[in-house]
């Protein structure tokens, strides 16, 4: 039973990897391109999401809202200012400068709120029995909100005008902009998607573990990022799988090993698939043109 | 003595026949031309010959021993040099660099050397530089007076002769020209012509290449194989390939240069 | 000749003889201890950043876990010091060869992989060693560090002060460039540079290009190692902490800020960004964001940096689907 726990502990976490993961695909997928700002951009969702909370006292729906809109503002900056002025200039650019803002937006943090971490208030500490065994309403609630945001999303690119013009421009940039897709306009739409998501997962971190703190999207951004390599760069499916795989066996890593060994799983996922099937288990072999 | 074995040679892509059991060989000392409409399947076979491309079928020989399996860099080192189709200079060497450094097969000077510097390796430096000078003056003064410039400030044209000349600087036993004219006027062109005439003539080297500019086909070749869809579907004299029902048909319709 | 195009030789002696001439004689009239420790942090950097250059500059290899190699060459020199009495002498070149064994051993599982998939995977190893230095508590003390490292010494004589250490760095500095001047000037350097421009002409010219990364690899991850010992001995005390995945950013940021592919841009970005610091010392505090601000500055408005061959990072192509990043080595059509 202790098993199951851990289980239901990993799914959880892993669904947050998840929500990252997810934006890498979008990024990689729309635009080509990585980002290693992606990290800062969960952790300012997350000081929202505490600022909040914590100090405004508003409920968690209103947290997340505001952590997503922080997000969201934040990934049309970078978008505008890594992205843009280098449309054409491949992915090393981009990435060098996304480089730059994760370090300035991490000290930003730490000048603004200080190294140590903001405490933020427990919600639903109330567990429940399912099955036979103690389920935390809190896990619950992040996995229904995950699960939530995912479907929305899956509506929105499959149903909606900008969905459609978001995989018209994944499958080829020039074929969309020649059949009159605002290339530039599914960019940024696409990038404050995906920042919107790392902001969600980032105000569901703080309330699940109560804290929250400026390094705290380094090894997040990472481990989203292993996991949707994982997957195969281009596949959301791929990068929930991945997402929640790591969390599960991070959780059992912890029972089992040692807790400080804990966020080697990652990047023993990132390293090994890179190594040995770097299209991802769900990804297409990626051939050149 | 065939240098160049070709037999039954086939590559698939996905469903895609590219090149379908071609059979071809190319004796010492010949220039033979390999043209075709565009997707014949030319630059693939060249693919398959250097290395770069795996054959689904056949079998290729280069000299006695079989090279279908082997990777490109070893296919090199035994005498086969190459250029490609886009220009693939390196752009931020010198020209002088491009020629030093395809001698890299006929070069030992590794790490070791490098840091001490023993007589051999300054030897080996001076008598690369002289071979690559004297390749260099193959083609006139259009490169010899640019050899401290970078690659990528050479014109278009230079370019090209550039990545001849890198070829060339290796002594290959046979050399691949990928469309060589591609892009250069009838002048320039004409020009290639002669040099291919040449590098056979006084340097020796068996010559196979690429291309689409007719007059130069016609007027550098000494035999023409035509391959369409993937097939060889003609071989012999230009004067014969010129006038072969077959080959004009599949041209008819499609561009052609000259 | 340009700035990127600098190669110290014989025949530009007049060029270089004042400066090292100036070097060698500039502590004895400035005995500050504080400058003389900057000093030796601009050597230590200098070091650092142009054996980043051999994989990232020369060859064109995107590496990213250059502070792991600099750590473990650390800690070996640490503990082999520390736990088993070595002098400096083998602790030394022992601490650049542990690291280059590492390094090999990352090479070849991984050097088929290219740009972005490249880097993630440097920065995967990056991350464990990080992690395995914090946890491996038997081995490296985890986050207590190790402490009481002997001081370099030659025969017996401890070095002291930091007028002593920066007659050694600068000796180490000098051979470190000269050995990768006499490296780049030549056929392996050449073949690194082919590799860097177009990996498939450089096969069809006989290069096996995949033993040629590994040995840039080998070699930039020795001198990272060498760099981490000096270190060791120079501060006594090390801990994981000096090697996160930042410290590779800030190395990176030096060699962009410098410039790839030169001998001179690597010099110029470390003694830079380290004496920058110290200037403005009111800006400590803001230092990331300075930090930031300058690479953000540099790929925007001059990405060849001060003294860099330009085009390495390209800012003009055009982006189509033939761009997309290649996982592995691929044959073109």
């Amino acid at each position: 039973m202790l098993i199951l726990g851990q289980l239901i502990n990993g799914l959880t976490q892993g669904s947050i990897y998840a929500l990252i993961a997810i934006g890498f695909v979008i990024i990689f997928g729309t635009m080509n391109l990585v980002t290693f700002a992606h990290g800062e951009v969960y952790m300012i969702g997350a000081f929202m999401g505490y600022f909040a909370l914590s100090v405004l006292h508003l409920p968690w729906y209103v947290a997340l809202m505001m952590g997503m809109g922080a997000a969201w503002v934040l990934g049309f900056f970078i978008e505008k200012v890594a992205f843009r002025p280098l449309r054409a200039a491949g992915h090393m650019p981009p990435l060098l400068i996304t480089i730059g803002l994760s370090i300035i937006l991490k000290d930003l943090a730490m000048l603004l709120f200080g190294a140590e971490n903001r405490p933020v208030p427990s919600i639903y500490g109330e567990t429940i029995e399912i099955a036979g065994f103690q389920v935390s309403l809190l896990q619950l609630l992040i996995l229904g909100i995950a699960g939530l945001l995912i479907i929305v999303l899956r509506i929105l690119i499959q149903g909606t005008k900008i969905g459609r013009a978001m995989r018209a421009t994944a499958q080829d940039h020039e074929a969309a902009y020649a059949m009159g897709v605002n290339v530039n306009r599914v960019f940024s739409v696409s990038f404050c998607l995906a920042s919107c998501l790392g902001g969600a997962a980032g105000v569901m971190v703080g309330i699940y573990y109560n804290a929250v703190y400026p390094v705290m999207g380094d090894t997040a951004g990472l481990k989203g990022f292993a996991a949707c390599i994982f997957g195969g760069l281009t596949s959301i499916p791929g990068a929930i799988l991945g997402g929640l795989i790591i969390g599960v066996v991070e959780n059992l890593t912890v029972q089992f090993i040692a807790s400080g060994y804990r966020d080697i799983v990652a990047f023993l996922v990132l390293v090994i698939v890179l190594v040995f099937r770097p299209q991802g288990i769900l990804g297409k072999k990626i051939r050149a043109v | 003595m065939s240098l160049l074995q070709v037999r039954s040679l086939s590559v698939i892509f996905g469903g895609l026949v590219a090149v379908n059991k071609v059979d071809l060989s190319i004796k010492e000392g010949e220039i033979v031309g390999l043209i075709g409409p565009n997707g014949a399947g030319k630059t693939t076979l060249f693919n398959c010959v250097c290395g770069f491309q795996e054959a689904d079928e056949g079998s290729l020989s280069f000299g006695d021993r079989f090279i279908h399996a082997m990777a490109p860099h070893d296919i090199a080192a035994l005498g086969l040099a190459r250029t490609f189709q886009t220009s693939r200079i390196f752009k931020r060497m010198t020209v002088l660099e491009h020629v030093l450094l395809g001698q890299h097969s006929h070069q030992r000077t590794g790490l070791w050397g490098a840091i001490f510097r023993p007589g051999w390796v300054k030897e080996e430096e001076e008598r690369s530089r002289e071979r690559g000078m004297k390749i260099l003056s193959f083609f006139e003064d259009r490169l010899a007076p640019r050899i401290h410039d970078f690659a990528e400030t050479l014109s278009y044209a230079n370019r090209r002769r550039l990545e001849i000349a890198r070829a060339l600087v290796s002594e290959p036993k046979l050399l691949l020209l990928d469309e060589p004219t591609a892009g250069m006027n009838p002048h320039e062109s004409a020009g290639i012509a002669r040099l291919i005439r040449k590098i056979r003539d006084e340097l020796g080297t068996t010559v196979f290449l690429i291309e689409h500019d007719m007059k130069v086909i016609m007027g550098a070749s000494e035999r023409i194989i035509v391959l369409d869809h993937g097939e060889k579907i003609a071989e012999g004299q230009p004067e014969e390939i010129r006038h072969n029902q077959g080959v004009i048909e599949a041209y008819l319709g499609r561009k052609h240069g000259a | 000749m340009a700035l990127y195009n600098f190669i110290p030789r014989r025949s530009n002696l007049k060029l270089w003889l004042p400066v090292l001439g100036s070097l060698l004689i500039f502590p004895i009239f400035v005995r500050n201890e504080y400058i003389l420790n900057t000093a030796v942090f601009a050597g230590i950097y200098v070091i650092l950043v142009s054996s980043l250059n051999i994989t990232n500059g020369y060859t064109g290899l995107f590496s990213f876990g250059h502070a792991a190699f600099y750590g473990i060459g650390a800690y070996t020199a640490a503990i082999l010091a520390t736990r088993f009495n070595f002098p400096f002498l083998l602790t030394l070149p022992l601490a650049g060869i542990v690291a280059a064994i590492f390094g090999a051993a990352i090479a070849l599982p991984t050097l088929r992989l290219k740009g972005i998939f490249l880097a993630l995977v440097t920065i995967g190893f990056q991350q464990i060693t990080f992690l395995v230095i914090m946890n491996w508590i038997g081995l490296t003390r985890g986050p207590m560090g190790i402490p009481g490292i002997p001081p370099a010494s030659f025969f017996g004589y401890e070095l002291k002060s930091n007028f002593e250490y920066y007659y050694l760095i600068l000796f180490l500095v000098v051979g470190v460039l000269f050995l990768i001047s006499r490296i780049v000037d030549s056929r392996v350097g050449r073949t690194f540079v082919a590799i860097r421009e177009d990996e498939l002409a450089a096969q069809s010219i006989s290069i096996n290009t995949f033993r040629a990364k590994v040995l840039s690899f080998v070699l930039a991850t020795f001198f990272a190692g060498i760099a981490g010992a000096f270190f060791a001995h120079h501060a006594r005390f090390i801990s994981a902490d000096s090697f996160r995945l930042e410290e590779t950013f800030h190395i990176l940021t030096m060699l962009i800020v410098g410039g790839m592919g030169s001998i001179l841009g690597p010099v110029i970005g470390a003694v830079f960004l380290v004496i920058l610091p110290e200037v403005f010392r009111s800006l400590a505090e803001y230092r990331g964001i300075v930090y930031g601000l300058i690479m953000i500055a540099a790929i925007l408005f001059r990405p060849e940096g001060i003294a860099g061959v330009p085009g390495i990072i390209s800012t003009r192509g055009i982006l189509s689907r033939a761009e997309r990043p290649q996982v592995a080595e691929e044959p073109a059509p």
